[in-house]
């Protein structure tokens, strides 16, 4: 069942409870008082099951989300996870403890999927935003980071990672164990580096200096190399 | 003229953020701003102490909330300035005894009749971190030359973008020239290649700071002491006075610039 009227909200039921998501044009206001009064429209469709908030790359605070949670939590609808690529978003659903999920794995539809053995690790997502210290990215498929990874943040996708900027923090590429992806990034001196189960840190060598660098698993090692 | 509301955070503790918050206020008042301090650190309280005012507590925050007294009734004024006032925290309670909008309505209450309000912060992430920044127009945070506070600073300010406070502007604190030339030390440069904010205030290692905080009379009021200088420079930023930084940061950017530059 799929509701997408003009409101600007979808709404699809899904595998785990229903998906929400907003139109990412409109403002957040108008959207969660309308969501508010379809949910009161329809309640026998929506007792009591999990909600994934879809949120794509719009910037939610903590304090909207709060409202929205606690606006679905008066309708018997908690949150189960949210899905979003804006890190701002994606902070304030950790400070709320809540479940993220990169923004364009859209969980399976209760539909049956005709092209589902399409490669599930071809999906990207830009970031366009630098990882501060507690920030983590996660994602199916590659992630492309434009902006820094600080120390102590953190870079996980299931296939490449690439960062347009300095890493930092601690990536791993290939998270679910795929071992031909690739680690690149203009400044590479990450706390950890992993790619599938392969685990490296960065020498310690202060006077190096920065250039573009790649690193995979070459001959059952991780190696790094500059970019040529 | 309403005032600005600032508040000064760091999230690891011991970087100096009660320090700042006590020199910062005193050398604006000097200038003849009406300055309120406000104490966020609920339980822990020490900035009346810094501020040599912990005898005339009569009431604190947590006695306003609960409308035990009028807000005018918990401002300590200050012995040598009439225009800069203090309000300290509870000592017997925990940061639960105020919320984010407690904090917000105390400051909107006071802000027609200051130029200045100066919350120092709790370290930490939590609830007292969140009162003391729900109210500011404006977030200073202090870091040190070393490798944890820089790592801790950092998360401060992705939370401060979070809540659409960021980034804040920042203060080294505890910078030692002789150190940072051996490269034993960051160097203000190193830090803001982390965090890649402004930078208020860099302030060198003083002894006297700590002379002056036992002795609740806030070191920017000694005419000799360098750290005072550099607090008073903060200050002068914060009223929209463009003071160049002196001798320090200029060289180790300088030096490092230099090896750079051949390749070192």
């Amino acid at each position: 069942m799929t509701i997408n009227d003009k409101s600007g909200i979808t709404i699809k039921g899904i595998k785990n409870g229903i998906l929400i998501e907003f139109n990412p044009d409109d403002d957040w206001q108008p959207l969660v008082d309308s969501l508010a009064k379809q949910i009161d429209a329809k309640k026998s469709f929506f007792t009591g099951v999990d909600v994934t908030l879809h949120l794509g790359d719009r910037s939610v605070t903590r304090d909207a989300l709060t409202n929205l949670q606690q606006m679905l939590a008066e309708r018997g609808l908690p949150i189960w996870s949210v899905m979003t690529g804006n890190a701002i978003t994606i902070e304030a659903a950790h400070t709320l403890d809540l479940k993220t999920n990169v923004a364009n794995t859209v969980p399976t539809s209760m539909e049956p999927h005709p092209e589902e053995d399409e490669a599930p690790n071809e999906t990207c997502m830009t970031i366009h935003r630098t990882l501060r210290s507690g920030q983590r990215i996660q994602g199916e498929g590659h992630i492309i980071l434009i902006g820094d990874v600080n120390p102590g943040a953190e870079v996980r996708a299931t296939g490449n990672v690439v960062v347009w900027g300095r890493l930092r923090g601690t990536v791993h590429a290939g998270a679910d164990g795929r071992d031909d992806v690739i680690v690149c990034a203009l400044d590479m001196s990450p706390t950890q580096l992993r790619i599938a189960d392969y685990i490296v840190t960065s020498p310690e060598d202060n006077k190096r200096s920065p250039q573009p660098e790649i690193a995979l698993i070459r001959d059952g090692q991780i190696v790094v190399e500059s970019w040529r | 003229m309403a005032a600005k509301i600032i508040t000064i955070t760091s999230g690891k503790g011991g970087v100096g953020k009660t320090t700042t918050t006590a020199n910062v206020g005193v050398a604006l008042a000097r200038t003849k701003n009406r300055v309120v301090l406000m104490d966020a650190d609920i339980g822990l309280r020490n900035l009346d102490v810094v501020m040599g005012l912990e005898n005339r507590i009569v009431y604190d925050l947590v006695d306003v909330i609960e409308g035990r007294c009028k807000l005018r009734q918990a401002m300590i004024k200050h012995k040598q300035f009439p225009n800069l006032y203090l309000i300290p925290a509870a000592q017997t309670r925990d940061k639960n005894a105020v919320s984010p909008a407690d904090m917000v309505k105390i400051c909107e209450e006071l802000r027609p009749h200051q130029d200045f309000i100066l919350i120092d912060s709790p370290a930490g992430i939590e609830r007292g971190f969140r009162n003391a920044v729900a109210p500011s127009d404006d977030v200073l945070i202090v870091t040190n030359p070393e490798v944890s506070a820089v790592r801790d600073a950092d998360r401060i300010i992705g939370l401060l973008e979070a809540e659409d406070k960021g980034p804040g502007r920042l203060i080294i604190n505890r910078i030692r020239a002789d150190m940072i030339r051996k490269g034993d030390m960051l160097s203000p440069e190193d830090v803001t290649d982390i965090l890649a904010i402004k930078i208020i205030g860099i302030v060198p290692e003083d002894e006297q700071v700590v002379t002056a905080s036992n002795s609740g009379v806030p070191v920017t009021l000694n005419e000799n002491s360098r750290a005072g200088v550099a607090f008073r420079n903060i200050a002068r930023r914060l009223t929209g006075e463009d003071v160049p930084f002196v001798d320090i940061e200029a060289q180790g950017g300088f030096l490092r610039r230099l090896s750079r530059l051949f390749g070192g």
